[in-house]
């Protein structure tokens, strides 16, 4: 559906873009993830075709965006980083402008712009003016933007960026939702929100790629042990002795200590769960468990995994 | 055609849901009334002088009318909206030019209220009248034209506002410094010419032709015609040729940008 082959952007010394391919079948959600900086913005400007490349191809359904622009648009519906709104406009004008420029025709544009409204949940603020709206609402004009003419393909740069939590899990949804019936790339920094939506993920830093993956994979390479929290009520140094002597269980450290209440964490092998015999051990001592949780993979973790770096960059021009 | 409508409903539009519009066309009434009014009380109103007065405030006018179509688009992150839609640059260009020019045909036509005053009074309405209301608008569109070029070049309004009046003045200036230009080069190719290869006369008729060719780029001089009531093709052709010219160099400036920076 989308392929983009030996894409590159200089901006005069800088090289923001530096040979990237990749491809995103029919009915794919791709994650495009990476610090800030990386090039994500940069990428997703160019294969929406607001912005040329300096060398390389984009193609959307088989039609080059420079080369046949107005065909390539037409299956495209892009939300930016910032969405593109007018804030002297009600929601409901300036999506029936979109649709007027989307060439979405006369008879059936209210339903449609109806039901793009319905999908994001912002009906009840149709009759608002855009600038008295706040960030989640606008976040989510900006969806409903690109959902109109019912675009094959959906380009979100940051859907979740600046939202609340509970907003973030509402757009996720969504997300999730619209991924039924379209070919989505969606842009973040943070692995947990791509995981939880994408079925593959690209990772960039400065302008490359250095991952291409399915989320499943990624997660494991993404560490060679599983880590857990832990908080028991207890004497720390025993604690720590008790869990090292657990077949399975490769190191324990403690994070912090407080009114005889010990957090740590231990590490096993991947393909182990030590979690019950923690739990009697804990239990014959008597030193009851308060919380235990798995601790997720980080995307920094995951870079240091792919890059062998120890530094992960976060500054630069996105 | 319909995507330039949806361009041109939406900027039309927006005139009118910011104060620009209503101060536009309020400043406009305002001193062309009071202009008519006060020479009515002379017992003698032309709305051909009047007309004129007015174009001596385009400078400012024209400016106001135009230095949001790009630049605002720029700076608030909206032109991604139009630049990623499927829509041609140039029916971006002709749909907002359209729109301003819109807004100071509305501007134009509210003369016409003393037009009717004069007639009732008995005043004489003729052809020179309606010579100079093309003139008029004519030169009007030429200006909006540049003011929409130069407001494609900045994301700052207030900048484009303020480059927009300058150029404006220096076509105000134009008769001034074409005989200036003229005379320069005269005075040069006389100090320059030691040898004596060119005759006094050669040399003076150089400098009438650097005068003459700046007269000639000048649009004001075009507008003569029109006001002594000779309509000819050639000035129409030439104003609306440089309209053209100033929103082809428009859709150029806007994508060239997107071929070399973000």
């Amino acid at each position: 559906m989308i392929e983009i082959q030996n894409l590159s952007k200089h901006y005069g010394d800088i090289i923001a873009v530096d040979d990237v391919s990749f491809r995103v079948e029919k009915g794919e959600i791709l994650g495009f993830l990476g610090p800030n900086g990386a090039g994500k913005t940069t990428t997703m400007n160019i294969l929406t075709g607001y912005i040329s490349a300096s060398s390389g191809v984009v193609t959307i359904d088989g039609r080059d965006i420079l080369e046949e622009p107005l065909e390539a648009k037409r299956r495209i519906g892009y939300l930016p980083e910032a969405p593109p709104l007018y804030v002297d406009m009600t929601v409901m004008e300036y999506l029936s402008f979109v649709a007027d420029l989307k060439g979405v025709p006369r008879r059936g544009r209210a339903a449609e712009i109806a039901e793009a409204m319905r999908l994001v949940r912002i009906t009840d603020v149709s009759h608002r003016l855009v600038g008295n709206l706040s960030k989640g609402y606008r976040q989510r004009v900006g969806i409903a933007q690109a959902l109109l003419g019912h675009p094959e393909v959906l380009v979100l740069d940051e859907p979740t960026v600046g939202l609340d939590p509970k907003q973030i899990i509402e757009i996720r949804n969504t997300i999730r939702d619209l991924g039924k019936d379209h070919t989505i790339i969606l842009s973040s920094h943070i692995l947990p929100e791509v995981s939880a939506i994408c079925d593959r993920v690209v990772i960039i830093n400065r302008g490359r790629i250095v991952a291409l993956d399915d989320i499943a994979t990624l997660n494991d390479r993404s560490r060679a042990t599983r880590e857990m929290e832990l908080t028991v009520e207890g004497p720390a140094r025993d604690i720590v002795q008790r869990l090292r002597v657990i077949p399975g269980i490769i190191d324990a450290t403690v994070l912090r200590e407080k009114d005889g209440i010990v957090t740590l964490t231990y590490e096993s092998a991947p393909d182990t769960d030590v979690r019950r015999q923690v739990f009697y051990e804990m239990a014959r001592n008597t030193w009851p468990i308060l919380d235990t949780h798995g601790l997720e993979a980080t995307l920094e973790d995951v870079f240091l995994q792919v890059t062998g770096n120890v530094h992960v960059p976060t500054e630069g021009r996105e | 055609m319909k995507k330039i409508q949806a361009i041109y409903r939406r900027e039309l539009n927006a005139y009118f849901k910011s104060p620009i519009g209503y101060v536009l066309l309020a400043i406009f009434v305002f001193v062309s009334s009071l202009y008519f009014a006060v020479n009515l009380l002379g017992y003698y109103a032309n709305i051909a002088t009047e007309l004129n007065f007015m174009q001596g405030l385009f400078f400012v006018l024209i400016p106001i009318l135009t230095m949001k179509t790009f630049a605002e688009e720029r700076r608030s992150g909206t032109e991604i909206l139009l630049f990623t839609a499927p829509i041609t640059t140039p029916q971006i260009v002709i749909g907002k030019y359209l729109a301003a020019l819109t807004l100071f045909l509305i501007m134009t036509a509210t003369t016409l209220i003393h037009v009717v005053i004069t007639v009732l009074l008995q005043g004489t309405v003729d052809v020179l009248l309606l010579g100079t209301y093309v003139g008029f608008i004519l030169s009007g569109a030429v200006y909006i034209s540049i003011g929409v070029l130069i407001s494609s070049m900045t994301s700052n309004q207030i900048i484009a506002a303020i480059v927009s009046v300058v150029i404006f003045i220096g076509f105000m200036l134009l008769d001034a410094i074409a005989s200036l230009l003229g005379n320069f080069t005269t005075t040069i190719l006389q100090n320059l010419d030691f040898l004596n290869l060119l005759s006094a006369r050669q040399e003076a008729a150089a400098g009438q032709a650097v005068t003459a060719a700046v007269t000639w780029i000048n649009p004001a001089t075009r507008l003569v015609d029109f006001a002594s009531g000779i309509f000819r093709l050639t000035p129409i052709v030439f104003l609306i040729s440089f309209t053209l010219l100033f929103l082809y160099l428009t859709v150029q400036v806007l994508e060239r940008r997107r071929w070399t920076q973000s």
